[in-house]
């Protein structure tokens, strides 16, 4: 199979604009309606937008009251919703809800390339539950962007990690009280192989050596620079996680956080600059 | 040639990757694909 390759360049400009919002109802991204000028603001969203979106008083909900006065948000969160646990390297887990309808997507979205749904809830506010109580068990219910980028490649064997999910899955469930118990579910486990392949074929040495004691050496990590705030971003995206793309230029390799342009207008460039034969096959697994 | 427009993110659909562009001139969504394309 050939590869097309190609190069992207994203020039930022010196204008923000809001970013618009969600609409939960319509299931779409709808544009904002003044195209509000935020340029030199901290937000890429503007006031009403935010309130459009349904979700500015939900965020950091843990499920014990409801404060929200958007119908909108309401009728979303009476819809069913999965509690999953995530890995990210270095063997960090974190706990996190997905609506049911869009639950592979959310996984996609958190960059969690290996995880497990543990449980499902008729509603959000019954899984913002469940998520509390695991994550007073010592589990993260978040991991920052800087995190995911300064642990970008995942050393751990895949079935190690499947392992180490369904151990937690049994220890949460020893330690959480019957109320939560009933909506647990027979785990179920995901990964996406394709994406974290792509990244440890780009991103850990090849030569490996043999130790004095007959196993291999640890595969060395390739040095990548992080940009959390872009200017500019130029090269081949060989693998997207989340909202960061591994870039590759000259030889160098980037991570590039591309929630930071969000609003931003950018000078946006695309093109193939040749093909090469590649022997993988992508497997696109969920 | 560069076109100005607002980028809004990442988008994930289908298990793919999209960087998710608006174009204000013309009032349109624009989805720029960033997996690899393959052609046999």
């Amino acid at each position: 199979m050939r590869i097309v390759v190609g190069n992207i360049e994203i020039k930022k400009t010196t204008e923000k604009r809001c970013k618009g919002y969600y609409d939960l109802i319509k299931k779409q991204i709808v544009p904002c309606k003044y195209f509000i000028d935020l340029t030199g603001s901290e937000y890429c969203q503007c006031r009403e937008c935010q309130a459009k979106s349904g979700f500015d008083i939900c965020l950091g909900c843990n499920g014990s009251v409801c404060k929200t006065n958007s119908d909108v948000a309401r009728k979303f969160c009476h819809e069913g919703h999965h509690v999953y646990l995530a890995y990210f390297s270095n063997d960090k887990l974190k706990v996190g809800t997905a609506a049911s309808y869009r639950k592979y997507e959310r996984l996609l979205e958190q960059g969690a390339l290996y995880s497990i749904f543990l449980a499902q809830a008729p509603n959000g506010r019954i899984a913002r539950q469940l998520e509390s109580r695991i994550s007073d068990l010592g589990i993260a219910s978040k991991v920052n962007s800087a995190y995911k980028m300064n642990n970008f490649i995942i050393d751990r064997e895949q079935e190690e990690i499947e392992k180490m999910l369904m151990d937690e899955y049994k220890s949460i469930l020893q330690s959480v009280d019957d109320k939560c118990k009933k909506y647990f579910i027979k785990p179920e486990y995901n990964n996406f192989m394709n994406i974290s392949d792509k990244v440890r074929q780009n991103l850990l040495e090849e030569s490996r050596q043999l130790t004095l004691f007959g196993g291999m050496d640890e595969p060395e990590h390739k040095q990548y620079e992080k940009v959390s705030k872009p200017e500019g971003v130029s090269g081949e995206i060989e693998a997207v996680v989340g909202s960061l793309i591994l870039l590759k230029k000259d030889n160098k390799f980037s991570v590039v956080n591309m929630k930071s342009l969000e609003g931003w207008l950018v000078d946006f460039k695309k093109r193939e600059i040749g093909e090469r034969i590649d022997g993988s096959a992508d497997k696109g697994e969920r | 040639m560069g076109i100005k427009k607002q980028f809004l993110g990442i988008k994930w659909s289908n298990n793919n990757p999209q960087m998710l562009f608006y174009d204000k001139v013309i009032h349109s969504m624009q989805y720029e694909d960033c997996s690899r394309k393959y052609r046999n």
